[in-house]
């Protein structure tokens, strides 16, 4: 039986960063999946916004629609026509304020990321839960490009006071095979 | 290139039932873990399902967002055990042969920070009523900071899993 899921690249932070990219992405999978264990810098709240964008795109062509919880309350919202990146969550822990030791998982499904016919849907969960607060659901996404992804950027930030990507994130991504 | 999803093992559970299912002896060779949970147990409602980390009976902490068919709720629980199904296992009055479709993933579980755990989790069957069909996601968080070595499901409200209820445990193999 033919192996089908495969790791293609995986980083520990060493550092604190803005953003981390996978690059080069290979083109012989059917689907990809991005598992993003995260904490970030921001000390403003118990979570941080993070946002994917895809080859380096910078036109709007990006949307997003999501579900969430947060303790008290479900809500739902999107963002559209956004020209950098998606918001992808409120989903991270922050390294002040809070546990150290939490991060927060962030797992995201892209099917047929390599076809140039389609424009590429992904779904995301995040499953926040600190001493601080929670912040959990799901993301469905859209870049509306007919272009195979070759490349994923995971970047963090809170639009009105950018944080970074905590040192000890772990970024792995891996390829699943149709047959 | 490495494979990375690997079966680790298989649970079945026999005839006369079980109140757990249990993972023990875990190698610490991997860089996350997953479980695939078909479950159905023995109490008449819809139940949830608890997860232990090494027999941690404290440290637990778990949040969900649930859709029944009419409502959307979330909720809390700080109990022995980290939800990671809401309602989400079929009961005696569900539909006959109905199993929950559940997934649990846990990374970096044998590192030296808190284990946080993302789920999701179905109970679909086939039945008008509201309550006894639900779906779910959850984040759960075990404040341990050990490697994880085994790891024990059971019925939230203290039913035993039925017959044929499977869970398989997979590693997500380091390069």
């Amino acid at each position: 039986m033919p192996s089908t899921y495969s790791q293609i690249s995986t980083t520990t932070l060493g550092s604190n960063v803005a953003s981390y990219t996978f690059s080069n992405i290979p083109q012989t999978y059917t689907n990809l999946v991005l598992v993003a264990n995260i904490q970030s810098t921001a000390t403003q709240y118990h979570g941080e916004n993070i946002k994917i964008g895809f080859n380096g795109n910078t036109s709007s062509t990006l949307s997003a629609t999501r579900l969430q919880g947060d303790n008290s309350s479900a809500g739902s919202g999107r963002s559209s026509g956004v020209t950098t990146s998606i918001i992808s969550g409120r989903a991270i822990n922050q390294t002040s304020g809070n546990s150290t030791s939490v991060f927060t998982p962030n797992i995201f499904h892209i099917p047929n990321y390599s076809n140039t016919t389609t424009f590429k849907s992904w779904l995301a969960r995040f499953n926040e839960i600190t001493s601080a607060g929670s912040y959990y659901g799901a993301f469905a996404g859209l870049f509306q490009s007919t272009a195979a992804i070759t490349s994923i950027t995971i970047y963090d930030g809170l639009d009105s006071s950018p944080a970074l990507l905590a040192a000890g994130s772990t970024f792995t991504l891996y390829g699943i095979k149709g047959a | 290139m490495a494979d990375t999803f690997v079966k680790i093992a298989t649970v079945t559970v026999g005839s006369g039932g079980s109140s757990t299912i249990d993972f023990t002896s875990i190698p610490a060779t991997y860089t996350d873990l997953c479980v695939k949970v078909s479950g159905r147990q023995t109490v008449s409602g819809a139940d949830s399902m608890g997860l232990k980390l090494n027999g941690a009976t404290t440290g637990n902490s778990s949040r969900w967002l649930s859709g029944n068919s009419s409502a959307v709720i979330v909720g809390t629980d700080a109990s022995s055990v980290i939800v990671v199904s809401y309602a989400g296992l079929p009961g005696s009055g569900a539909t006959a042969n109905t199993f929950s479709n559940i997934e649990i993933y846990i990374p970096n579980y044998a590192g030296a920070t808190a284990k946080s755990i993302s789920s999701d989790s179905v109970g679909e069957n086939n039945t008008t009523s509201a309550g006894l069909a639900n779906i779910s996601i959850l984040a759960g968080l075990q404040t341990s900071t050990s490697a994880i070595t085994s790891l024990t499901l059971s019925p939230y409200s203290g039913g035993n899993f039925v017959q044929y209820s499977t869970a398989t445990l997979y590693g997500i193999l380091k390069a």
